[in-house]
């Protein structure tokens, strides 16, 4: 009995994605299990629902690492940019994941080298090349007060729902005082906080050609990232999605809203964008000049 | 007028000045959150009828 891909990869995820030492599934062509070594090899069957398996021993994947399958909470940027956080995978309504992160991570014009590691990590063109940076909001100088810092890549590579450390995001929550979070981030790796504002309009340094950017509607945060952690998922404890974070100091973090995020991406992409639930997925390897054979998105 | 108005209009005033970094509210005040000790002296006491409160957390950058 063979099944359609997307089936067998629903099979495998949740067969096997829990499991120790299973870093990813994947059904590109063939069906896939990325292993942490090969002591785990043992819990793999030969064939899977008709399909042979291919086992390939990955190691362990590491936050500034090279990681395929590609998840979120790891190291990415553009190639004009130092070192950044990959939020974690949307997808978009034709069925096309797209990697999440802040617009001054994933900076340039459509088409820029997204890499990972980032550039500051190692990460080099051509081989560490992830993505290519498509639907973005651009941050706008004051007085305009922005809500999102925000920009999707098309992958290039396998990629996964999953978070580092974290597993996959489960919907999205609104934030409020007092609610405990966590995030996983490049540089501090998986850290706890706390909700202190979920009102603010703050002004960050830092971006291009402005002295500073005003954002509206942020969430603020007990500290819990530093820089390159730009990017990172805010979550709940439950792994609702409640923000992306983009900026801070030693004494908090902010968040712009997830609701916010939401309806940026609305604006990229019409009609709903919506984050994946439970299962881990695995997108086809698109390699080559079909990287854009879809729609260029672009605000 | 309403807190969410007042903060609207707080963040107007105030957030362009040197050493404000953030204005919100938490319902019955309003927040302003400034660099240092020395920027609480730039927040008023009341604003449209509404206490005001000044939390030092720094300067916000980019991560």
């Amino acid at each position: 009995m063979k099944l359609e891909p997307q089936k067998v990869l629903e099979v495998l995820s949740q067969k096997f994605l829990m499991q120790p030492g299973i870093m990813g599934v994947s059904v590109s062509g063939s069906v896939k299990v990325y292993l942490e070594d090969w002591s785990y090899a043992w819990m793999i069957p030969e064939t899977i629902l008709g399909n042979s398996v291919e086992i390939h021993v990955i190691g362990r994947i590491e936050v500034l690492q090279r990681v395929r399958p590609l998840v979120g909470g790891v190291s990415v940027g553009s190639i004009h940019v130092t070192a950044g956080t990959l939020s974690h995978i949307v997808i978009l309504p034709d069925g096309r994941p797209m990697l999440l992160s802040n617009r001054h991570v994933f900076y340039g014009d459509a088409g820029t080298p997204v890499l990972n590691p980032a550039p500051y990590d190692g990460g080099k063109l051509p081989d560490d090349v992830v993505g290519y940076v498509d639907g973005y909001i651009e941050v706008k100088p004051p007085p305009y007060l922005n809500r999102v810092d925000m920009a999707l890549a098309t992958p290039t590579v396998p990629v996964s729902n999953w978070i580092m450390d974290v597993g996959a995001p489960n919907g999205i929550i609104d934030a409020y005082v007092n609610m405990e979070v966590k995030k996983r981030g490049r540089t501090t790796g998986l850290t706890y906080g706390k909700i202190i504002d979920v009102n603010a309009s703050v002004k960050v340094y830092g971006y291009e050609g402005m002295e500073y950017a005003l954002f509206e509607d942020c969430i603020m945060t007990t500290a819990m990232a530093k820089g390159g952690d730009s990017g990172s998922t805010l979550l709940s404890m439950d792994n609702e999605i409640v923000g992306l974070i983009f900026a801070g100091n030693e004494n908090v973090t902010v968040a712009c809203k997830a609701v916010n995020v939401q309806e940026a991406l609305k604006l990229l992409t019409t009609p709903t964008v919506t984050p994946l639930r439970g299962l881990a997925t695995l997108a086809p390897i698109i390699v080559g000049t079909m990287i854009f054979s879809g729609t260029i998105l672009k605000k | 007028m309403d807190i969410k108005t007042a903060t609207e209009e707080a963040r107007k005033r105030y957030l362009p000045l040197e050493g404000i970094v953030a204005v919100s509210h938490d319902g019955a005040r309003i927040i302003f959150y400034v660099e240092t000790e020395a920027d609480v002296g730039k927040v008023p006491r009341m604003f449209m009828g509404y206490p005001c409160t000044a939390v030092v957390i720094g300067r916000l950058t980019r991560l």
